[in-house]
């Protein structure tokens, strides 16, 4: 049993390290410029270089600030909409043709708008990040304030419950796997748009132009290292995510 | 009926509420003067240039050779992403190869592809296209693989009872069974690939509508701007609603069978 | 309801004392400057001395006034942005993005920042094109909303062809410049550094303004009328010590030392050499809107409307307001340094 479940898990290494092994070969042998493919050899000296300079490190730690605050705007945004419209069908009339039109629009053709209205300023930046995680909020409280089943909407009308009660003891409650999804998908998304801030903003700092920087100069080297360190800290932000998900609703119990 | 008539007007009409609202809001501080902000723009010269552009041909240019990229990009990466995807779910030990890379790629925001991909293909339209592809791949792979294994198994033994070779297998029980998973991954798709055409054509291209953003961003023209996303917003929304009915269409048949 | 209207009127009694108090100060806490800048956060020409020697900080030191610079990797279209934001007060840009400016909001043209702007058009070192001709259907990157933009339009207009020929790929800031040198671009358009190109092989002039003069560029100093209006005793010291900045660039004497100055914005200092050997600093400095000035911006607005890059005209007259310029030349005593160009640009004394 314990063999077989090493085998699976070796398997999944043999193309990886294939892959690698192809690569160094390419690399040692020259047979593509090195501009496009430098050799691994390169790619880890550089690594190395630049976390010395400590390059690597401010440059993450400017990407997670952003990451962070546009997070924190858009989420709760994005929950107080999804809540309003979720629970007062005038809301969802009034406010969820426009939400929906809107939400047609590719979160990147904001952008010009952004620039011209708010300038290449950090609130600018800001703002586009919280508008892409407001998306995925919104949506997913919207649905979760919807999911509250019919028995617990009667057994609260019977004892005359408060609205606030209703909506602190039962509604939220079961909106709750659908809101920690949203928050799952909000933070990717944040991450996302960061990385698409500082390369379409063009301002100084962060991973993203650090990558951008590396293209204009050709660095293909510096170009894979922020590309891994980007995709690291996604799946990092995202095992986070999913870990808070399942203990808060192991804590909340069957339902 | 007069009721659900009424409903219906009644909810049109509240819906229209703020839009209104907004475009009074922005006539309104236009004409006063009261800010340079660029925000405000008079609606009334949006329309102008709504009209002009469309009479002009350039919005339905570079709108056409934005659709035309998407398009493009789109059957590549969803046919890969397919094809990868039903390989994953149909064979475990192919699973077992590519899943850890794949999903390690997969942790990559698609927009750091730009950079790599500039780099290594330059900045024509087969930067787009493939960009597109790219995007599109992972969305589609996923829920092909989902959809794949989500087939029930009692299908399955239909197949095996009848002996059905492989390519019967997939093109008679299995494709149609992850229907479903796979047009929602057509669906996701779509939105991802016109969100990458722009972010594409934001940074290198010298037509398509994300350029006539960007153009227009840097002469100050927002009222262009504005224009371009409402025609982004409307193609890519008609696009969903294609589909959408493609959908209902295939799954129809699907209804009263099972 | 009597509490809430109560309160209200409160509320704006005290707004209403306290924006008269604001009115009150006749001194900004800080002066916003708008400036295009490269890789450097360095500006050319006169602010380039302006910024380097922090004349304006000693100006307005004694008043406690700060100055913020403000250098845009963006060029023309970020200072936009920032006047349209309300982020700066005074800006210098090309002609291209202060039309763009005067079309969109109120703005004031104050001084020249620099005439006989020089644009190049260069390709790859092993590039065949000899003619714009050439360059047909290749790809050519343009910053629209620029200066070099107006230049780029002009060009493709003299050569009998249309903007559609060619793929314009547009850039903002450096990317233009990153994009030639990484080969992703067949040619590009570009200034004063087009020396460091050649000298390092990276390219070949294909056309310019050596060949066609008048695609030469002008570049203004302009304030928001809103700054103007609220502290005319700040602007006009800021014009005079705009002048006297000048002036000291003008000055042959000092022509050594303000082109190394200038080197500072990380052109070289051989390829700025080779540059302004072919015009003396004085004319290319003069802050004064003479005839040759006035009728390159008339056809510039005129050229611009046509391309529809500006919907409405506006009255030139309207937008440039030469007084506190002639003041500070009146009490500097420099009326008759700068010589004013007629239309062609040949220089004739001042009256």
């Amino acid at each position: 049993m314990k063999a077989e479940h090493v085998m699976h898990k070796a398997r999944g290494l043999v193309v990886p390290i294939l892959l690698l092994a192809l690569w160094w070969v390419i690399a040692w042998n020259r047979w593509v410029s090195p501009l496009f493919l430098p050799s691994p050899e390169k790619v880890v000296a550089t690594f190395l270089s630049l976390l010395g300079e400590g390059k690597i490190v401010a440059n993450l730690g400017e990407s997670l600030s952003k990451v962070v605050k546009g997070f924190l705007i858009g989420i709760t945004a994005g929950f107080v909409l999804g809540l309003l419209m979720g629970l007062s069908r005038t809301a969802e009339k009034l406010l969820g043709p426009l939400f929906n039109a809107v939400r047609q629009v590719p979160i990147l053709a904001w952008i010009p708008v952004l620039i011209l209205v708010f300038g290449l300023t950090e609130l600018a930046k800001l703002i586009f990040i919280a508008l892409g995680a407001l998306y995925p909020m919104t949506l997913n409280t919207f649905d979760g304030c919807r999911q509250l089943k019919r028995e617990y909407l009667e057994l609260a009308r019977v004892f005359e419950y408060s609205r606030l009660r209703l909506l602190w003891r039962f509604t939220l409650p079961s909106a709750l796997p659908s809101i920690l999804a949203g928050l799952r998908v909000s933070l990717s998304e944040a991450w996302l748009l960061v990385i698409g801030a500082e390369i379409f903003f063009k301002t100084r700092g962060g991973l993203g132009d650090m990558m951008w920087e590396a293209k204009g100069k050709v660095r293909m080297d510096v170009v894979f290292i922020t590309i891994i360190i980007i995709g690291l800290i996604g799946f990092l932000l995202n095992q986070t995510m999913t870990l808070l998900e399942k203990r808060l609703l192991r804590w909340r119990g069957t339902n | 009926m007069k009721k659900l008539m009424l409903d219906k007007a009644s909810n049109l009409l509240l819906g229209l509420i703020i839009p209104i609202l907004i475009v009074a809001c922005m006539e309104m501080v236009s004409r006063l003067e009261l800010t340079t902000s660029q925000l405000f723009v008079p609606p009334k010269l949006i329309l102008e240039t709504l009209i002009f552009l469309l009479k002009d041909g350039e919005l339905l240019r570079n709108l056409g050779i934005s659709f035309l990229r998407v398009t493009s990009g789109f059957l590549v990466g969803v046919t890969g992403g397919l094809v990868f995807g039903a390989a994953m779910g149909m064979s475990r030990k192919f699973e077992e190869y590519v899943g850890p890379l794949f999903h390690a790629l997969r942790q990559i925001p698609v927009l750091a592809w730009i950079p790599l991909l500039i780099l290594w293909i330059g900045i024509g339209e087969d930067f787009k296209v493939w960009f597109i592809a790219v995007t599109v791949f992972y969305p589609m792979a996923l829920n092909a693989c989902a959809g794949v294994k989500g087939v029930s198994k009692s299908y399955l033994e239909v197949g095996r009872v009848f002996d059905l070779g492989l390519l019967k297998r997939v093109s008679v029980i299995i494709l149609p069974a992850a229907l479903p998973s796979l047009f929602t991954g057509l669906r996701l798709s779509l939105s991802i690939a016109w969100m990458a055409v722009v972010g594409a054509e934001l940074v290198a291209a010298s037509e398509g509508v994300g350029y006539m953003m960007y153009r227009s961003r840097m002469q100050l023209q927002v009222d262009t701007v504005l224009v371009c996303i409402m025609a982004v917003g409307l193609t890519g929304y008609t696009m969903s609603l294609a589909l959408g009915k493609i959908e209902l269409f295939t799954l129809r048949w699907r209804r009263t069978d099972s | 309801m009597k509490t809430v209207f109560r309160a209200l009127l409160t509320i704006g009694v005290l707004t209403t004392l306290l924006s008269g108090l604001g009115l009150a100060e006749s001194k900004p806490k800080v002066i916003r400057i708008g400036c295009t800048g490269s890789n450097r956060p360095i500006p050319g020409n006169t602010f380039g001395i302006l910024n380097q020697l922090g004349m304006l900080e000693a100006e307005f030191k004694k008043d406690n006034i700060k100055i913020e610079w403000n250098v845009f990797k963006g060029a023309g279209p970020a200072s936009n942005e920032a006047l349209a934001n309300g982020a700066v007060d005074f800006v210098t840009f090309g002609d291209l993005p202060s039309i763009i400016g005067r079309a969109q909001g109120k703005i004031k043209f104050l001084a020249v920042h620099e005439t006989r702007r020089a644009a190049y058009t260069i390709v790859q070192p092993d590039s065949k094109a000899k003619t714009i001709a050439d360059l047909k259907g290749k790809k050519w990157g343009v910053s629209y909303g620029t200066a070099g933009h107006l230049y780029w339009s002009k060009l493709v207009d003299r050569a009998g062809l249309k903007e559609k020929d060619f793929k314009a790929v547009n850039f903002s800031g450096g990317d233009g410049k990153a994009a030639f040198l990484a080969k992703e671009i067949d040619a590009l358009n570009v200034g004063t550094d087009v020396y460091d190109y050649i000298s390092l092989g990276q390219a070949k002039v294909i056309y310019g303004t050596d060949q066609a003069p008048d695609l030469k560029g002008t570049a203004g100093l302009v304030v928001t009328e809103q700054f103007a209006k609220k502290y005319p005793e700040i602007t006009y010291r800021f014009v005079k010590t705009y002048v006297r900045a000048a002036k000291l660039g003008s000055d042959p004497k000092n022509r050594a030392k303000t082109l190394t100055l200038w080197s500072n914005t990380g052109t070289s200092l051989s390829s700025l050499k080779k540059e302004y050997n072919k015009v003396p600093l004085a004319l290319i400095l003069d802050p004064v809107p003479d005839e040759y000035v006035i009728s390159h911006l008339r056809d510039g607005i005129k050229f611009s409307k046509e391309k529809r890059i500006i919907r409405k005209d506006f009255d030139l007259n309207q937008w440039i307001d030469t007084s506190y310029l002639n003041r500070a030349l009146k009490e500097l005593k420099l009326e008759k340094y700068w010589p004013a160009s007629d239309v062609n640009g040949t220089p004739t004394a001042r009256r």
